[in-house]
Parts: structure tokens; sequence; C-alpha cells
């Protein structure tokens, strides 16, 4: 027990969690823009995926900041389309969203072995960069301090989104358009306001942000590409919007908690080896469906006293 | 067109070899020559380009085709799950004379679909059926002991270990996987008996992610050799092993090998790989099916004796193991071949 201690409580876990959550967070702030603003975005996984194999291959040819914006921008333009089709041509947002998803399984699969030159399963024979890690030497074996270095430039990016995603939010007037538009669409109409642009926007910044996320994965996280490598991250995305109880701030510690326990999956077989590692990995979903409970509990009984 | 036509003609011909022959039986099997081959089918329920599986069997029946009178298809079912039995299914009906399909995933549509089709030869590679009791005499099973390889491995890795601690990531805890593992495990502790061994189930092929970070912690708990039997999960490890300088063991295919090109860093830590030779072994397959003696309705268990399983002897092993340890490895593998060491087995 005083080993798991140890290791939780040491700047190299820490790191790892941070590593872990950034690409979930930006899934989850992706996720929640789209959310507030009504159009429920299940295409988090396949716009990451999409995104982290433009980043790749684009990194090879440039610096790794431009592969970056390309993710981010290949996550955008899948939010446009899925706009496009959703708005203009009144298709349901989750068919269209599991369109993007499909897509992007097959679609990756078979942009890869065009980049590589038929390799249908790794980018390993393509030089792709990096994202480089901010370390500040003078923090460096200082109790406390020492958690603020080593981080990837995203993570601090990702950080800085959840400020600004919340003053746009509840301090910006179009903030206050886009929950408008995803609490009540009819007020904001007879405002004047344009419902499906504010919704378009959305999907727009939802796409960018989930693109980042599969940047940070293919250019951090591992450097490189393989095929589904998002594996699944999209999807508990989705869930750590609700997780967050549909707030920035929220979002964030829901991320955070994934990305907690997801390291703890990691460390824990090292430690406790007589706990078979299916029950360890099943923790942060049993941790989900706990903290779902207390909270639809929580929202009843405040319901329950507000009647 | 022309090829349907010819198709159709060999199976006339086929067909009247078959009646005429048929108290002879095993002697039709010589009917294919160089103008009227065996054809193949390979159903690959995945995409060819894996670097591991999937080449292999197709670079052992390409040499096939090159080197023998069969006329070898590959037909890639992709990566949807719903459509691998419609294309195994497809590929009997379309009347190879020899269908092939790997692992337990394609296992239960083989046996299904293995009845109807009578008169075609079924070879699944990396599982088998249940055989007893006579059934399914038209399916050969080719199985790999593996944990005789594996063996070597494990004692290579652990006499160059300084930690004397060692890393096993798994992408499942299934039969398969845990072949490798015991056989590594036993091979370990023949080399160093206080040998420590740390187990890590990632619960998933497709996240390098996730193996990478398996890989660090594990470095961070003086781990120095990690062996990654995780398809895609597996390759984050062996990058984790590169960033921090420690070694690694590669799975199913010479990884070193495929990196070399383009990452010699990534290939320089790879000490060695666990190699089933699924290639060489479905050309083993079929030229047995050609000779008329394959066993069709039986279960091979292919291991070192076999050459169906090995481990690589590249450049980086001779860099990397020190000489002494290889000439023991090699005695080991002589051993074993010859049944004087019993490694463990999940078969």
């Amino acid at each position: 027990m005083t080993d798991l201690l140890e290791v939780v409580f040491s700047a190299t876990f820490l790191i790892t969690v941070i590593r872990a959550s950034t690409p979930l967070l930006f899934a989850t702030l992706g996720g929640l823009i789209s959310d507030l603003g009504g159009a429920l975005n299940v295409a988090l996984e396949g716009m990451m995926l999409i995104a982290a194999l433009t980043a790749v291959v684009v990194s090879v040819y440039a610096p790794w900041y431009v592969g970056v914006v390309a993710g981010m921008g290949a996550g955008a333009a899948l939010g446009a389309i899925m706009a496009l089709f959703h708005l203009r041509y009144k298709a349901d947002v989750i068919l269209v969203g599991f369109a993007v998803n499909i897509l992007a399984a097959g679609g990756t699969v078979f942009a890869l072995s065009l980049a590589t030159g038929g390799d249908k399963g790794t980018s390993i024979n393509l030089q792709s960069k990096a994202i480089p890690s901010i370390d500040i030497p003078a923090f460096e074996g200082i109790p406390v301090l020492n958690f603020f270095t080593g981080h990837s430039a995203l993570s601090w990016l990702a950080a800085l989104s959840v400020a600004g995603i919340w003053y746009f939010l509840y301090r910006t007037p179009r903030g206050m358009w886009l929950r408008g538009v995803g609490e009540y669409p009819a007020a904001p109409e007879a405002a004047g306001i344009g419902v499906n642009a504010v919704r378009a926007w959305s999907l727009v910044a939802s796409g960018a942000l989930a693109g980042l996320g599969g940047a940070q994965l293919a250019m951090f996280n591992y450097i490189g590409f393989t095929r589904d490598m998002t594996a699944g991250r999209g999807f508990i995305a989705l869930g750590a919007v609700l997780l967050g109880a549909r707030h920035p701030v929220g979002a964030m510690l829901a991320a955070l908690l994934f990305g907690l326990f997801e390291a703890l999956s990691i460390v824990m077989p090292g430690i406790f080896s007589w706990i078979p590692g299916e029950l360890v990995q099943t923790i942060p979903f049993v941790v989900t469906l706990l903290a779902l409970i207390l909270f639809s509990y929580r929202t009843q009984r405040a319901e329950r006293t507000l009647s | 067109m022309t090829k349907l036509t010819r198709r159709s003609v060999a199976h006339l011909m086929l067909g009247t070899g078959l009646a005429t022959m048929m108290t002879a039986g095993v002697a039709f099997a010589q009917e294919y020559s160089a103008d009227n081959p065996m054809t193949v089918a390979l159903v690959v329920h995945g995409t060819l380009g894996d670097k591991s599986f999937f080449d292999s069997a197709a670079a052992g029946l390409v040499r096939a085709e090159a080197d023998l009178p069969v006329d070898v298809t590959v037909i890639e079912a992709g990566n949807d799950r719903g459509r691998w039995e419609p294309a195994l299914a497809d590929a009997a009906d379309q009347g190879f004379d020899v269908v092939i399909a790997g692992t337990w995933e394609m296992n239960g549509f083989m046996q299904e679909l293995s009845g109807e089709f009578s008169d075609t030869k079924f070879i699944i590679f990396d599982d088998t059926p249940d055989f007893s009791g006579g059934a399914f005499p038209n399916i050969m099973a080719l199985t790999y002991r593996v944990s005789t390889a594996a063996y070597l491995a494990g004692y290579a890795a652990a006499s160059v270990s300084e930690t004397g601690k060692l890393g096993e990531i798994f992408g499942v805890e299934g039969a398969t996987i845990l072949e490798f593992a015991v056989g590594f495990e036993q091979g370990a502790r023949a080399a160093n008996p206080d040998i420590e061994i740390v187990r890590a189930v990632a619960g998933t092929f497709t996240d390098p992610a996730k193996g990478k970070e398996i890989a660090l912690a594990m470095f961070d708990q003086g781990v120095d050799v990690v062996f990654p039997i995780a398809g895609g999960t597996g390759i984050g490890a062996l990058q984790a092993a590169r960033d921090e300088g420690h070694l690694a063991v590669g799975v199913d295919s010479d990884q070193a090998a495929i990196f070399a090109p383009t990452d010699p860093e990534q290939a320089a830590v790879i000490l060695t790989s666990v190699e089933k030779k699924i290639g060489d072994s479905l050309y083993t397959a079929l030229e047995m099916t050609l000779a008329g003696d394959a066993p069709y309705g039986t279960t091979q268990l292919l291991g070192l004796s076999e050459g169906a399983v090995g481990i690589s002897m590249n450049e980086q092993y001779e860099t990397l193991v020190p000489e002494d340890v290889r000439a023991a490895i090699t005695d080991l593998e002589a051993q074993i071949a010859a049944g004087d060491i019993a490694v463990d087995s999940t078969m």
C-alpha cells in the first residue's frame, strides 16, 4: 500500500495523469460545445482519428505546429461537413455522426496506405514529428513546483481552453446565444439570432477541439499513427461531458478523473500483481457509473426541493 | 471471363478425375500441374500491410505460387467484423480447392462452412476446431507452440537484464497470448532463477498510447526489458523502450527488421523477436496437400523442431546479446527440438 502511495504522489505519476487526460479533455470540451448548442456530436471518435492521421502525415513535411494546426483543421472541416448534412440537408445528427465514425475507421486505413506506400497498420515508415514538452529546469527536483514541468505544450493549451471556453460561455453575448440555442431555440430565433448558424459554428469548434485531441494523441502520447489508435476515447469523452455536468470546469475534472484511473490501472499491476488486470481496467467505468448515479440523485433531490 | 472458363473446365476435369479415382482417393491430388494449378484463397480478416500476421501468411503463399503448381488469391475482408463470414463463404462458394483463414475469429465460421462445402479443403492457422469423433474431416488446423521460441527469447532477455526485472504486456489475457508468456517466463527463470517478471494487461490491441504508458510505468518500476504481446498497443511499448533507452523483445515477426530502414534507433533496442512463421507453415501445408499426404481432420502442433516458430537472429541480436549467451541459446534450441527440455504450453 505504501508503495502505491509513493507512486501516486510522485511527479512522474502526475505527468502520466496529465498526459493521459489531455486528448480526452480536448475531446470532452469539443463534445461540450456542440452539446450545449443542441447538436450531440457522436463523431468525436472519428474526428480525433482523422485529425491524428492528418497531423502525423503533415508533420512529416512541416514543423510540428503546422501538423497540430492541420489536425485541428481536419477536425473543424469534419464539423463543417456534419453541420452541412445536419442543418442544410436535415439529416439526423446522430446518424451523420456515426457516418463520420465509420468513414474514419476505414478512410484512415486507406489514406494511411496511400501515405506510407502500402502499410495499412502503422505509420512507422513515416518520420513524423512530436509536440515538444515544456520543461522548466528551475522547477526540477523541487517538490510541488516539479508538477509544473515536463507537460506537452498542448496540455497547457488545454488548460487555457478550459478558461477560455468558460469565459466565452458565461461572459460573452455569443456564449449566451450558444447556450440559448441549445436550451430553447425558439427564444434566440425570436430575438433574430440565426439558430442554424450558431449550431454550425458549434460543430466546427467541436471538431477543431477534437482535432487537437487527436493531434496530441498521435504527436505526444504516442508518436505516429496506428489503426484505430483513438481506442474509444471519443466515446469516453461523450460520457465525460455528462459527468462534468455540462460545464467546462466539470469537463476538465471529469477528463482528469478518467486520466487518473487510466494511470492507476497502468501502475497497479506492477505493485499488486494479485489483482486481475481486467478488474483494474473496469475501475474508470465503475467510477463513471457511480458518479452518474450520484449526479442524477442530486439533481432529483434538488428538483424535489424546488417543487 | 477467360479465367472463369478455365476454372470451370478445370472443375470438369477434376470431376471426371474424381469419378475414376474414387477408390484411389489420395492419387487425385497429383492431378495438379502448372497448367492445372490448385486454386488457393487466403481470406484475410483485416487488411494486408499489418507487417506481421497476414503479411507473413501472404508472403508464404506468394512463395508457394512461385514454386508449386498453385494459383493464389488473397481476399482482404476489411476491418468490419460483419464482412468476415460472407467473405469466407464467398471464397468457399467460388470453388477454390483450398480456403485458408486464421485465428479464433474465423474458426467458428470455417467450422460452419466446412460441412456445406465438403469438397473444399480448409486450412485454419493459429487456432483449431475440436476434431474429436472425426468431425471436420476437410479442415486442417495449424497451431504454433510459440512457447518453445519464447523460451529462447526469455532466456536472452533475462541474460541481458541488468536490474533482474522483466515486463510483459498482454493485449488480452487469452490462451494464444499466454502461450508466449509461459515460455518466456520459463526461459527467463532458466537463465536467472531470481528474475522478477511483471505482467500487465492492456485490454486492447489498437491503443499504442496506452502501451507506451504501461511500458513507461514498468521502466519506472525498475524493469529494463519489456516483451509486449499486444499488436498495435505493443508498438507503443517499443517506442517507450526507444525513448527511455531500455530494451524490448518483438513479437510475431522480426520487428527489428521492420523498423530498421526508417527508424534505426527503434530497431536498435529490439534484441530479438519471437516469430510465428505463418507463411512457412502454410507453404509446407500446401506442399503436403499437393503431395496428397496432408493430415486433414487433425491439428498440427508446430514448434521449433518443425521450423514454424523461432527467434530472430539478426544484426540487433548479435549486437545486444553477448556471444556466450547466444551460444547457450543455440544449445537450448537443439535441446528443445530434441525434446530434452519440456517447455510449458497452454495448448
